[in-house]
């Protein structure tokens, strides 16, 4: 009896999806024309874009908060973390909102791709270019087929004091 | 295998739910009993049951989880209460410094064993406390060291008549003690709810029968019927220890008794003096259920009267010889809080007497010790903290999403006056449901107030003071937010109050004060605000002093001296102040005064200070009663919409050219009726997009804090709203002037300013500019 009770307590903190199965699953998304993957284990849901509003005091990749159905989120324009030149949002602007320590935040992408199964195996560790330079919120890069998938660090993302790292040129 | 974990793990968690609350009882009622003790020379017995019914209790809630450490250590202190108890030794400072070491060690206990289901492991550290309490009572049971004390207490008798009854043979001291024990329960608000009921629903029966008798005054059925209502009244009080009820419808069974007999008749007067004792029974009763005393104020006359009317000699021997065993095989079944209080039997008249004078003044004694028990006797549920929030949390969104529905842009131009209807009915009942949601995280602050008797006596005893702590109002209700934000910032006062206001004994005698000082915990309800006052008796805040200090720090200047008062006294939050307390007899007033103050601004109240030199120093703690909706003006500033909660808002203009001054230093005053306040500038703090530049096209709000005013230049005015309060996210860590955000009527979200936020992030700039 109680053996069932924890497997639906499961379900539920889970979104019907068990632990096992979400391993090496990865939701893909572009960003000025790059392809970047988060684990699913993160993502709560995805929303086309709304309304922001403004929050003041903010860094300025911070572009404010959203009503989520009564809960105020922050959002945060990966773009401008990212340090890429800030651009127009159109209809495939989405929000993606994912859940760390506890805490949600929106992130703002070009546009969401798909959910993929990347293996352990088909993942390599970032190669440090330029020292000091690493590139602290990708945490590996997914090969699949030909394309090759960078895999964020949902928490140094987050909560990591930006130096403006350069993903892209 | 794991559900059966599962079951113990939340037999535990209630286990030690309910055991710190008990903790949270005993301690107080331990300094009590220490005080009564000092200031009497004896021992209060109600005092010393409570204790040892607490004490009882968790043992009996550990054997049952087989909690061994817990279970030994009890056990321990209930003998050496019942050492206490017979008067084989007087009580001293070490016995309840021992007891409430006691009490603390099983607090820890209850630490881990809330993580790990079990106490093992403990069995040195219990060993070790459990011998210094049997060398106690060692000492107690030796009777060369302890003086010979009266046995014959009360407690004593019934104890052994108890013991008595139920196993004949056992009259030792030692084996009556284990079995008293089985029988010494505590009442649980559920038994007294029940017998309450019960109680209702028998003097209705006997009403009804008793105006029936009147009309039929021969039927011996009816006469049964009465008798009957009242000895199953009387076996109940009897078996809860309600002495005057007791005594009350025994009478009453007399008579009946009487008239049954056919000694005297049922008479009119018999039955409209049987229907006044089903009247003050009832009213007696009802006094119960709301956790008033248990006596007959006017229980003598009453009994005379009833002889009075009673025709006859009465075989008071007879009726309880026949009562007796009734009660006394309930008694073995269920457990008894006071063991019946069953007097001798010759002479009832004398004893009547006697309990008449007695009962009030027991009652009077015990008032206090028993308000919180009465308090818990109305049904109670348990519910897990989270889920009111999370109903709170719905509650506020609902009342978003009504106003959402109703404010619909979808329906402006359409006339409908049925929608409105529902709409309005919509509204006012999620209204009710958010009151009524709220009113569920109302706690009284009893639990917070009783940790500081405990204090009291420690940093008296530590600062060789004599202080007294008086309580008033503890059964105040506030929001659980409060309860847990007040806490600290009572330690800080509270031990304040004794450290730095109350004199030391003799500096008081000089003074003219009485040797023991007093300090004052109070709530109550105030105009939609909590106030709880924290009083003392001692010499004041030094102003000079204060100021001088102040400006040693740097934290003020000259001018200071010509401040008002309670400007003055608000120098004490200043943490610079903090570590100058301790070295001079002034109510310094300093340690851990910041984090009072930051709490307190947490709940968005205020605190005032007022004192009188020499005769003491108020704190008041003003906090707003509802913290999750308030009612707050939204404002626009460029893109962004700031709510300022009503509460901190004077007034709001648009300033004429002439209102305005300007300083060289580039800061903008406004003349508002001779007042000169700054202006503040919402989109330069916040470096924001803005619609209009020049003041006299805006709106300036006047804001106070600390009262001081200034004022706050936006663009334009919104309106007025209710607003649900929701915290920043954790994400967004603090943000100057902005206490969090609320979600408007069209689903928007506004910025919540913090006024006393903002205008410290300000001061800088305006330091030089006091009103």
């Amino acid at each position: 009896m109680c053996a069932k009770e924890r497997v639906d307590e499961d379900l539920l903190e889970d979104d019907d999806e068990n632990e096992d199965t979400q391993e090496g699953k990865f939701l893909t998304f572009q960003l000025n024309e790059e392809e970047y993957g988060i684990e699913i284990g993160y993502v709560t849901e995805i929303i086309g874009l709304q309304n922001i509003n403004v929050v003041p005091d903010m860094p300025h990749y911070i572009r404010g908060v959203i009503n989520l159905r009564g809960k105020v989120i922050p959002v945060m324009d990966v773009r401008l973390r990212f340090g890429a030149p800030e651009r127009q949002y159109d209809e495939r602007t989405c929000i993606i909102v994912i859940n760390v320590k506890e805490q949600s935040i929106g992130l703002i992408v070009d546009r969401v791709s798909e959910v993929l199964d990347i293996p352990a195996s088909e993942i390599e560790p970032t190669p440090e270019l330029r020292k000091g330079r690493s590139n602290r919120f990708v945490k590996g890069l997914g090969k699949v087929g030909d394309e090759v998938k960078m895999l964020l660090e949902a928490e140094h993302m987050l909560f990591e004091e930006a130096a403006e790292a350069e993903l892209t040129k | 295998m794991s559900s059966e974990l599962d079951e113990r793990r939340e037999m535990v968690h209630d286990f030690v739910t309910e055991s710190r609350e008990m903790l949270d009882d005993i301690e107080p009622q331990i300094l009590a009993l220490e005080k009564h003790a000092s200031q009497s020379g004896d021992i209060d017995d109600e005092i010393l049951n409570t204790i040892f019914r607490l004490f009882h209790s968790l043992k009996g809630m550990a054997s049952f989880l087989d909690l061994q450490t817990v279970m030994q250590v009890t056990h321990e202190a209930e003998t050496l209460l019942d050492i206490f108890r017979k008067r084989q030794m007087p009580m001293e400072g070490e016995h309840v410094e021992l007891l409430c070491r006691t009490s603390d060690f099983v607090r820890e206990l209850l630490d881990v064993i809330e993580q790990r289901l079990s106490d093992n492991g403990y069995e040195d550290a219990a060993g070790k406390i459990i011998g210094e309490i049997q060398t106690k009572i060692h000492d107690g049971r030796n009777p060369d060291k302890g003086v010979e004390a009266p046995k014959e207490t009360i407690v004593c008798e019934t104890v052994n008549e108890i013991a008595q009854v139920a196993s004949p043979e056992s009259v030792v001291s030692e084996p009556v003690l284990e079995f008293a024990d089985e029988f010494k329960l505590t009442i649980t608000p559920e038994m007294i709810k029940r017998f309450t009921d019960e109680a209702m629903d028998t003097f209705e029966e006997a009403e009804s029968t008793l105006l029936q008798m009147e009309l039929r005054p021969n039927d011996k059925q009816l006469i049964e019927q009465v008798f009957r209502s009242f000895h199953s009244f009387k076996g109940n009080a009897g078996f809860f220890g309600y002495a005057d009820f007791e005594k009350l419808s025994h009478k009453a069974e007399n008579l009946l008794d009487s008239v049954r007999d056919g000694r005297s008749s049922a008479s009119p007067a018999i039955i409209s003096i049987l229907l006044s004792v089903v009247d003050v029974l009832r009213i007696g009763v009802h006094g119960l259920e709301k956790g008033e005393l248990v006596s007959i104020p006017n229980l003598p006359q009453l009994l005379r009267s009833m002889e009075e009317v009673e025709v006859g000699p009465v075989e008071i021997v007879d009726a309880e010889s026949k009562i007796f065993p009734d009660i006394t095989s309930k008694e073995l079944e269920k457990p008894i809080e006071r063991p019946v209080q069953q007097k001798n039997n010759e002479g009832s008249d004398k004893a009547d007497k006697e309990d008449g004078q007695d009962a009030p003044a027991g009652g009077a004694r015990s008032g206090g010790a028993d308000k919180k028990s009465a308090a818990a006797s109305q049904m109670a549920l348990r519910v897990d903290v989270e889920k009111l929030d999370q109903l709170l949390d719905l509650v506020g969104e609902m009342v978003i999403s009504v106003s959402m529905v109703s404010n619909s842009p979808d329906l402006v131009g359409l006339n409908l006056d049925r929608f409105e209807k529902s709409i309005m009915h919509l509204t006012k009942i999620t209204r009710d449901i958010q009151d009524v949601s709220m009113s569920m995280r109302m706690i009284p602050l009893s639990g917070v107030f009783r940790k500081m008797v405990r204090l009291v006596r420690d940093v008296a005893m530590k600062e060789n003071k004599k202080v007294d702590l008086e309580i008033i109002g503890e059964e105040t209700e506030v929001d659980k937010t409060i309860i847990e934000q007040i806490s600290d910032p009572l330690v800080h006062l509270i031990r304040n109050a004794v450290d730095h206001g109350v004199e030391s004994p003799a500096a008081r005698v000089a003074a003219g004060k009485p040797e023991t000082g007093r300090v004052t915990l109070e709530a109550k309800h105030s105009a939609g605000e909590v106030w709880i006052l924290i009083k003392d008796d001692g010499n004041g805040i030094n102003r000079d002093k204060l100021i001088k200090k102040a400006i040693e720090r740097g934290i003020t200047n000259e001018d200071a001296y010509g401040w008002k008062d309670e400007d003055v006294y608000k120098l004490v939050f200043e943490p610079g102040l903090s570590t100058a307390a301790q070295v001079s007899s002034i109510s310094g007033r300093g340690v851990g005064m910041d984090v009072v103050k930051r709490n307190i601004e947490k709940l968005r109240g205020r605190i005032d200070i007022r004192s009188t030199p020499g005769a003491g120093t108020i704190f008041i703690l003003r906090i707003p009663l509802t913290l999750a909706i308030i009612d707050g003006m939204i404002v626009q500033v460029g893109d962004i919409k700031y709510a300022i909660p009503i509460t901190s808002i004077n007034e709001s203009l648009r300033p004429a050219e002439n209102q305005i001054t300007v300083t060289p230093e580039g800061l903008e005053l406004l003349n508002v009726r001779h007042q000169l306040l700054p202006v503040i500038r919402l989109h330069e703090i916040y470096k924001v997009k803005h619609a209009r530049t020049k003041l006299t096209e805006g709106i300036l709000i006047v804001v106070e804090h600390d009262l001081k005013k200034y004022c706050l230049f936006v663009d334009e005015m919104v309106g007025q709203h209710q607003i649900v309060i929701k915290g920043l996210p954790e994400y967004f860590g603090r943000i100057r002037g902005v206490s969090g955000f609320a979600i408007l009527g069209d689903g928007e979200i506004s910025t919540i300013l913090d006024i006393a936020g903002l205008v410290g992030s300000m001061e800088g700039l305006l330091a030089d500019v006091r009103h």
